[in-house]
Order: C-alpha cells, then structure tokens, then sequence
C-alpha cells in the first residue's frame, strides 16, 4: 500500500500552469531519487534466469536482458487513476513481459491458477517482500531502499508545496 | 500488456470522480440537448438574426474591454506591458474558466489603484482565489482590493473573508495579503478543476467562439457595406435575412408539400437534409476559403490567437536580446573610456622620466633668449606630439616675425626723418645768408645760377620727389630720395598698436622684453 497524500495532483497541476520552472526541479528531485532503485533494480537482471527462456520460438515471452533493462524505468508525472480510483504521483515501472514474468513468476501459491509450475519459478530465485508487492527486481530494489525513496518524494513534494504557497503568497 | 508498477504517493480521486463525471455528463447532456434546440433554432432566420447580433456585441465589448485596458497601461506607464498582460489574462482564463471580460475590469481596477502590473497581477490573482472562495463576484473583490491597497479597508471587510479587525486596523497590506493568501490560496484552482470547472471553461470556449463568429460577421458586414459604411450593412443584413427567412419558409412548405404526396416521405425527408446539411456545408466551406483568401481580415481562432501570441513574445525576446547588446556595447565603451584615462595617466607619468624631454626642459629654463626658447618649446611640442601648442607656438613666432619686421621699419623710417629735417635747416640757413649779403655783393640775377642738387647729394633722399622753394624765381629743384617708408606720426602710433595687440593674441605678455624689440 502506497503512502497517501491530499492534493499532490492539484499542486502539480498548478506547478505546471503557474510555476512550471518549480514544476520541472520538483520532477528532477524526484527523478534523482528514483534513478538508484531503478539502477539496482537493472542490476538484478541476469543473462537468462532458465536456459531455455532465451531461445526464440512460440508465443511466451523470450527473455532479453537487454530488453527486460530497458524495460525497468521510473515516471515522475501523475498517473491515469487506477481501478481503485488511486492516482499515483510518481511510479517505478517493469514495462518489458519477460521482466514482468521474471519479476512476479511464484507470487501465488501452488495449486491456484493461473497456474505456472513450480519449477519454473524456483529455478529464478526466491521473491523479495511481501503479500502482492514481491518481486525479484523492481519489487527487490525498492524493498533493499527500505522506504527512503518514499521519504525522500514525499519531501520533495511537500517543499514543492511550500515554495509554491510561498510564492503565491507573497505575490 | 504488462503492468508492473510500484506506485509513490499515491492520492485517492476515484470514486469521488466517478460521481462527478456521472453529474456532469448529465448536466453535459442536458447542455447538448439545449445546444440542440439552439442549433436548430439558429436555423430560423430570427434566431440567426439574433445570434449574429449577440456575436457582435460580444465581440465588440471584448474589444472595447481590450482597448480600454491598454489604455489603462498607457495611462499608468506600462505601455510596454500590454502583450504580456493580455498573455496573462488569456492564461488566466483558460486556467481558472473565468471570462476575460471578467478578468480584464478586474485587472483595470487593479491596475489603477496600485499602477504596478506585477502588484495588479498577483492581486488579480489572489481576486480569483477570494472570489471563487467566498463565491462573491470578481469585480466586488478586485474593487475591495483596489481600495484596501488605497488604505481604505471597510470594502474588504464586508466581502467575508474572515479577517480579523486588528489585521484590517493595522492597515499593513502585507499582513492583511497574506493573512487573505493563507485561507483562500488554490481556490481558484479547485475551483477550475474537476467538471464543474470544465463547465465553465466550456462556457469559456462558447464565449470566445461567440466573439469569432462575431468578429467574422463585422468584417463580412463591412464587406457588403463597402462604401456605405455599417449603417448600409445593417439594412442589407436585415433585408439578407428576411430573404433567408422567406427561402427557409418556402423549403418548409415545399417540404410538407412533398412529404404529403402518398409515397413521397422519403423524398421530402432527403431534399429537407440534403437542402440543410448540404447547403450549410457549401456556406461553411465558402465562408472558410474566403477567410483564407482574405489577407486583410485575419480570424481570431484560439490556434491564430496562439501563434500570434507566440510572435509578439519572439518579438519581445528578440527586443530584451538587443537590448542587453546595447548594455554590453555600454559597458564596453565605459570601460574604453577607463582605459583612455589610464592610458593618459601612464603617458603622463612616462613624460616625466622621458630623458629627451627632461633635457629640452632644462635647456628650455636656461635660456634667455625669447627666439631660443620659443624653439625648445616647438622641439617639446613636437615630441608630445602636442598639435595644439605646436599651432600656438608657430603663431607666437610669426608675432615676434612680424614685430621685429615693424621695428626695423621703425628704425629706417626714423633715419628718413632725420635727413628730410637737415635739409631743411640748410635751406632755410641759405636763404637767410642770401638775405643778409648786400645787392653789390651779390652776383647779377641774370647771370645767377641756382645751386642745383643732384640726386644722392642728400644722403637718405633720392627719386623723383622735388619741390621748390616759396619767393624763389627759379627756384631750385630739390629731389629728395627716400630709401624704406615714409609714415606719419599717426600711422606709426597705430602700427605700434596693432603690432601690442597681435601680440597679446598670441599670448605674449607685455613685458619689457617683449617690447623692447
């Protein structure tokens, strides 16, 4: 569950109508506080987890490390809201299919489906966190930062916040 | 596709957005079922009439409103900020739905009372934030704030803000802004968002769309007027549209007419569309190229404002850039001119250990002579390269040429004298001899001869000049030759003069030396 905050999508939006300079070093901010997690998270990625995923052929995903990397990125602008109605104003994204594959494979118990065979998932390693957030890349990283980039995007925001009330305020 | 994503600082607009989309898409639709009935009310001639009317007057307000501005900026001395002003409000308007002919009297108000644009901005600003937080019109906020930056903080009070009446007693505009800014900042905002917000700058929109149309219909009118002015324009557009009532009656009964014959609904129900939609498409497409076609009559579209916008700020960029050239090429020259100085200081302080200079300087102090020293400072000129006492210099020594040409004059002249003088007293002392000796002494007049002088005999007098003497029968001849000038005493006493003040000219005093030629 993702830390909540009250106005954040209003105050970008007024930061990009009425302060976009304060805007932008807002999203800079944030962008350098995302770049180490989503570097680690690169970092995680092997040649191939199984020695058969890199071969070409059929309709499952291949694995190409260099695509899965590529794949890893962070976006420092609102998101669409999601199905729960929550919008989030940053986010670390595993767009590639193999990577999301390589990412959350053995999240759910033997036996329930979709179903993936057991040893599949074991041959890639254990899952990193817990209850739907455990992964072995972004999900690893971001459980290894243990909450600071959290911290440190909230701050950002919370500053970006103020100047601009300070600023509006002494207009 | 895969979606793996771990959000940050998320924020809740769900379900509460969901409400607002389903409230709005229901107003959204009783919107268009209106705009429907309008739509299909326009194509009665009246209603055409009136909405053409209303564009008009929408867009003839605006303009005036714009003027009316830029005049206020001319007034106060901001000329120069008008497209920046106009920029903002544009800005505003698009960011919070509030119409420009809102905005503008507002930021005229402003504007007058503090006489700053960037004071009447932020105050602009904050208006919007007070109004859209107390829901109490534009204009009443701006006009409170125009007085309150007046000292005058009754208006403010009333509006119902909240603020305290030690803080309106203070009368610190400051305090009382920033009081103000600290319960109503992003009302503004809030209120632009979400779909009642986009209600209203849809509102927006129709507003702007209706000063296009009726910017377009005025030029047309003065098109069709040409000569007439728009009083003829208003008679033809009258008469254009009860001609257009009538064609629209007439296809109505045509219509009916058709659509009664047994078999004939469909053919009634094509011609009645085919004649609508075809016939306003075929308008729609010729009022299109002639706009395009005309370069005199440019359309306000939202697209054309943008770009114009974007020229007028090119523009301004393209003048603060020649403007900080000019500041550049200010300072350079500054400091050329500093450097010339400095340059000056050095050449003076190099002068002072120049060891030429410093030897014609004490040749000039030893000598005594005026013709010496007026040629060790010629010297000393030169080689200061000073063209200014080289030229008073060489008139010095042309004075002193001149006076020493008028002293030897002088000299010659005074010898002249002298001889005429003895002649004279020995012609005068011969007559006298002659007069005294008795007649037996003296030879017989017959066989007189007069002593005759030859030229020469006179030192000092020679040349064709002669004279006789009074009571002399045959009187003798005397040729005087005078060698140099003979001048009179008051010729001499004014060339003396003359000879004092060229010299004073040349700045030589007089002095014993300088007179003692």
């Amino acid at each position: 569950m993702p830390a909540t905050v009250k106005g954040g999508v209003e105050l970008r939006k007024a930061l990009r109508n009425f302060a976009p300079e304060l805007g932008k070093e807002t999203q800079k901010e944030i962008a350098s506080v995302l770049k180490p997690v989503v570097k680690e998270a690169r970092g995680f990625v092997t040649t191939s987890p199984l020695s058969n995923w890199a071969r070409e052929g059929g309709k499952f995903p291949v694995f190409n490390a260099s695509i899965v990397k590529r794949g890893i990125g962070y976006k420092t602008t609102p998101s669409k809201p999601n199905r729960k109605g929550f919008t989030a104003l940053a986010q670390i994204r595993n767009r590639s299919a193999a990577g999301a594959i390589y990412e959350t494979a053995g999240r759910r118990a033997p036996g329930t489906k979709p179903s993936s065979r057991p040893n599949f998932a074991q041959a890639m390693g254990p899952l990193t966190g817990s209850g739907k957030e455990r992964g072995r890349l972004i999900y690893k990283a971001w459980e290894n930062d243990k909450g600071n980039a959290t911290k440190a995007v909230l701050k950002a925001i919370d500053n970006a916040g103020k100047t601009f009330n300070r600023m509006v305020g002494t207009r | 596709m895969a979606n793996v994503v771990i959000d940050i600082a998320a924020e809740y607009t769900g379900n509460r957005a969901f409400k607002q989309a389903e409230t709005a898409t229901q107003k959204l639709e009783k919107s268009v079922a209106k705009l429907g009935k309008q739509l299909a009310g326009v194509f009665a001639a009246s209603k055409l009439y009136a909405f053409g009317k209303n564009a008009v007057k929408a867009f003839a307000a605006d303009e005036k409103a714009a003027r009316s501005l830029a005049l206020a900026l001319a007034n106060t001395g901001n000329a120069f900020a008008s497209i920046e002003v106009e920029k903002f409000i544009g800005d505003l308007q698009r960011a919070t739905g509030v119409l420009d002919d809102n905005l503008r009297p507002a930021f005229r108000t402003l504007l007058t009372a503090t006489g700053d644009v960037k004071k009447s901005q932020d105050g602009l600003a904050l208006a919007l934030d007070i109004a859209a937080g107390t829901g109490k019109d534009l204009g009443a906020v701006s006009l409170a704030l125009a007085k309150a930056y007046g000292g005058q903080t009754t208006a403010l009070s009333r509006l119902g803000a909240g603020l305290s009446k030690a803080t309106l007693a203070s009368g610190d505009l400051d305090l009382i802004t920033s009081e103000l800014t600290k319960k109503f900042s992003g009302q503004a905002l809030a209120a632009a968002e979400g779909y009642s917000g986009s209600i209203a700058k849809l509102a927006v929109a129709s507003a702007n769309a209706k000063e296009i149309i009726g910017k377009d219909l005025l030029d047309a009118m003065q098109m069709v007027a040409g000569e007439d002015g728009i009083g003829g324009a208003t008679t033809a557009m009258e008469s254009f549209a009860t001609q257009i009532g009538n064609a629209i009656y007439g296809i109505g009964v045509l219509t009916k007419a058709i659509k009664s014959l047994p078999g004939a609904g469909f053919i009634g129900d094509v011609l009645s569309a085919g004649t609508q939609i075809s016939g306003l498409g075929l308008l729609s497409r010729l009022g299109a190229r002639s706009k395009a076609a005309s370069a005199g009559t440019p359309a306000q579209s939202p697209g054309q404002r943008k770009a114009i916008d974007k020229a007028n700020a090119d523009a301004l960029k393209l003048q603060k850039s020649k403007n900080s050239l000019q500041t550049i090429d200010n300072n350079l020259t500054t400091r050329k001119i500093v450097l010339t100085a400095d340059q000056q200081a050095l050449e003076e302080l190099k002068k002072k250990f120049d060891v030429e200079r410093i030897g014609l300087y004490a040749a000039l102090n030893s000598a005594t002579d005026e013709e010496t020293r007026l040629r060790l400072r010629s010297l000393i000129a030169i080689h200061d390269n000073d063209a200014a006492l080289a030229g008073k210099i060489k008139a010095e020594q042309e004075a002193a040429e001149q006076a020493r040409l008028l002293a030897l004059a002088l000299a010659e002249s005074r010898a002249a004298w002298g001889a005429w003088q003895t002649l004279i007293g020995n012609s005068f002392a011969a007559a006298a001899m002659a007069a005294a000796t008795p007649a037996a002494n003296m030879p017989s007049t017959t066989n007189y001869v007069p002593e005759r002088y030859a030229p020469g005999d006179i030192p000092g007098i020679s040349g064709q000049r002669g004279f006789r003497f009074a009571g002399a029968d045959s009187s003798p001849t005397v040729v005087v030759n005078v060698a140099g000038s003979v001048t009179a005493e008051r010729d001499l006493v004014s060339a003396i003069t003359q000879g004092i003040y060229n010299n004073q000219a040349s700045g030589i005093p007089i002095s014993y030396s300088t007179s003692y030629v």
